[in-house]
C-alpha cells in the first residue's frame, strides 16, 4: 500500500480574507482525510503575511489544539536574519524548532526584506546544514537564479524546490539535482507526461518528493500519476513518503 | 484513495484504467517545443503512454503545425496518425499570419479525414483575435463543413477571451465550439457560455487538479458539455484523470467528461 506524505501544503486565512478552501486546520485534515494522505507538511499564511513569530505561533496554537493532529502536521519554521536581534540565536531557534516537531524551513526573502546571502542568513543555514533541516525554495516565489546562487553559496543546503511552474522545468532541475546532493523537488507541478518515470530513470527516486500545492491544487491529481508511473514500486513508495520522512528524521 | 465510495475511482486507482470508462483526450499536441523538455514528445511514445490510461482517441495539432506552419504544414500529424490510426486523430492547426498556407490547407481538409477531424487555433499565440478578418475563411470553412475547431482560450484574452468567443458564437452557428482550458480561472464565464449555447463544449486542459473549478462549471453547464483534455505531451493523463477524479462531482459526470461527449462528436471520425 502506498503512503502519501505530503511536501506542499498551505492553510490559513490572508489579510484579504479571500475564499479559501482550507481556513483552518480542520479543513486540511479533513481534505487528507477524503484523499488518503497520511501525513503532511504544512505553513500558514500569516507566516507570509503578518511575520514569522505571530504566524508561526498560530499554527502551532492549532496542532496543539487539534487531537491528533500532532501525529500527521510536520508545521514548518519560518525565519529571517538574525543580526537584528528580532529573533533568537541560531542554536535557540533550532531548539525552539525540535520542540515544536517542525521539521522544515520556509523563507520569504522578498516579503519580508531580506538578502539571501550569506552574511544574512549563513549563520542560520550553517546551523540547518549540520542538522539536515530542508529549507523551502519555492521557484514562484524565488525564481530560478535566484535559487542557482542560493546553491551556489550553499552548495551542502538541504533544498526542497517546490512549486517549479507548470511548464516542465527539467531544464532547470536537472543541472540542481546533479550539482547538489543535498536538493529534492517536489511534484505539485510536475505535470508533464512521463516525466516521473523520465527522472527516475536519470536521476534515481531519492531526490523527488511526492508534493500537491494543496489547497490550490487537488491532491489526488499527482496521487494518481504516481500511481501509476512506470516505475518500480520501491520507487513509488520513496517518493510518495519515503524520502521525506528519511528527510525529517534528522 | 482520491474519492471514497467512487468504484470508479477505486477502479482507477488499482489498475490505472477502466474498461467501461474510456478515455478520449480532445486537446493534445505533438513534437519537441522550445519552452519545454518533454519526456514524450513523438508518437511512439505517446500511444504508449495514453494506453495505461485506456485512452481510445488522442486529437492533437503537433507543435510544428502552430509554430512553424509556413515550413512544415501538417504532414507530421498526418503521418503520426497513418502510423497510429486506432489512438491518434489530427486538428488542423490555423496561423491566420500565413494566408496563403491557412488557405492551402483547408482546402486538404477533407482528403485528409477520417484523421483530421477539424481545426485548432492558438489565437493567443499568433496574435490575431479570433473574430478578426484573418479568421473568416477558416470560420467560415468549418462552419459549411460543420466541423469541430478547437480554441485555445484564456481568461481576459484580447484574442481569445470570453468577449471575443461570445462575438464569434452566433455567427457560425454550424460549427462545435471547444473551447479550450475554458477561459482560465473565469470558470463561471465559462460555464455560463456552454449552458446558452448547444454547440459551445468547455474542454478540460490545465483545470484538473486546480482545485474547484470542475465543481464551479459542472454546476452551471453540466457535465454533458465538458470534454477531457490534458495537452499531452505537456501534462500527463493519470495527472489529469486523478483531479478530474478529486472534484467533488458524481461517477456518472465522470463518465460524461470522459468519453461520452467526445464519443458524440467525434463519431463521424471512428
Amino acid at each position: 500500500m502506498l503512503e502519501f506524505f505530503d511536501a506542499n501544503c498551505t492553510y490559513g486565512r490572508n489579510k484579504t480574507n479571500e475564499p479559501t478552501p482550507f481556513p483552518t486546520l480542520k479543513e486540511v485534515i479533513e481534505d487528507m482525510d477524503r484523499v488518503g494522505v497520511a501525513k503532511t507538511t504544512l505553513w500558514h499564511a500569516q507566516q507570509l503575511e503578518s511575520g514569522w513569530e505571530i504566524g508561526t505561533k498560530i499554527m502551532l496554537d492549532e496542532i496543539n489544539a487539534t487531537p491528533g493532529a500532532k501525529e500527521r502536521i510536520s508545521p514548518s519554521w519560518c525565519v529571517v536574519p538574525t543580526l537584528t536581534g528580532e529573533q533568537e540565536s541560531p542554536d535557540k531557534i533550532l531548539e525552539n524548532m525540535l520542540k515544536a516537531n517542525a521539521g522544515t524551513v520556509r523563507i520569504f526573502p522578498e516579503e519580508h526584506r531580506w538578502e539571501l546571502y550569506p552574511v544574512a542568513i549563513g549563520d542560520l543555514f550553517d546551523v540547518f546544514i549540520q542538522n539536515h533541516i530542508p529549507v523551502y525554495l519555492p521557484a514562484n516565489r524565488l525564481g530560478w537564479d535566484r535559487i542557482y546562487r542560493t546553491m551556489m553559496l550553499f552548495p551542502d543546503l538541504y533544498a526542497i524546490v517546490s512549486n517549479c511552474g507548470l511548464w516542465g522545468p527539467d531544464r532547470r532541475i536537472r543541472p540542481l539535482l546533479k550539482a547538489y546532493k543535498n536538493l529534492y523537488f517536489e511534484t505539485s507541478e510536475y505535470w508533464a507526461a512521463g516525466s516521473i518515470a523520465d527522472t527516475v530513470n536519470a536521476v534515481g527516486p531519492e531526490r523527488i518528493l511526492y508534493g500537491s500545492g494543496a489547497p490550490r491544487y487537488e491532491r489526488g491529481a499527482m496521487m494518481l500519476a504516481i500511481k501509476h508511473a512506470d516505475i518500480s514500486d520501491d520507487a513509488k513508495k520513496l517518493i510518495a513518503s519515503g524520502n521525506l520522512e528519511r528527510l525529517l528524521k534528522h | 484513495m482520491i474519492r471514497k465510495n467512487s468504484p470508479l475511482a477505486k477502479e482507477f486507482w488499482e489498475k490505472g484504467f477502466v474498461e467501461s470508462c474510456p478515455v478520449y483526450d480532445m486537446h493534445g499536441h505533438m513534437g519537441t517545443h522550445y519552452a519545454i523538455y518533454f519526456a514524450a514528445p513523438n508518437a511512439p511514445e505517446m500511444v504508449k503512454l495514453i494506453k495505461r490510461a485506456n485512452v481510445k482517441k488522442l486529437c492533437f495539432s503537433h507543435h510544428f503545425s502552430l509554430w512553424a506552419t509556413n515550413y512544415v504544414g501538417q504532414d507530421p500529424a498526418l503521418e503520426a496518425c497513418k502510423q497510429f490510426p486506432d489512438y491518434l486523430r489530427f486538428y488542423c492547426g490555423i496561423n491566420p499570419n500565413f494566408p496563403e498556407q491557412m488557405m492551402a490547407d483547408l482546402k486538404k481538409v477533407a482528403e485528409w479525414m477520417p484523421y483530421c477531424i477539424g481545426l485548432k487555433f492558438l489565437a493567443d499565440y499568433h496574435k490575431v483575435p479570433v473574430n478578426a478578418e484573418p479568421y473568416r475563411p477558416a470560420l467560415e470553412f468549418a462552419n459549411a463543413l460543420h466541423l469541430p475547431i478547437l480554441f485555445h482560450t484564456w481568461s481576459m484574452s484580447p484574442y481569445d477571451g470570453p468577449d471575443i468567443m461570445k462575438d464569434i458564437i452566433p455567427k457560425y452557428p454550424n460549427i462545435t465550439y471547444i473551447l479550450g482550458h475554458c477561459f482560465n480561472s473565469q470558470w463561471q464565464v465559462a460555464g455560463e457560455i456552454a449552458k446558452q449555447y448547444d454547440n459551445v463544449y468547455l474542454e478540460l486542459t490545465s483545470v484538473p487538479g486546480t482545485r474547484g473549478a470542475l465543481e464551479t462549471m459542472v454546476n452551471i453547464c453540466g457535465s454533458e458539455k465538458i470534454l477531457f483534455g490534458t495537452d499531452m505531451p505537456w501534462f500527463d493523463e493519470h495527472q489529469g484523470i486523478g483531479g478530474l477524479l478529486s472534484a467533488q462531482i458524481s461517477d456518472d459526470d465522470v463518465h460524461n467528461i470522459l468519453h461520452r461527449n467526445a464519443e458524440k462528436i467525434l463519431a463521424p471520425f471512428i
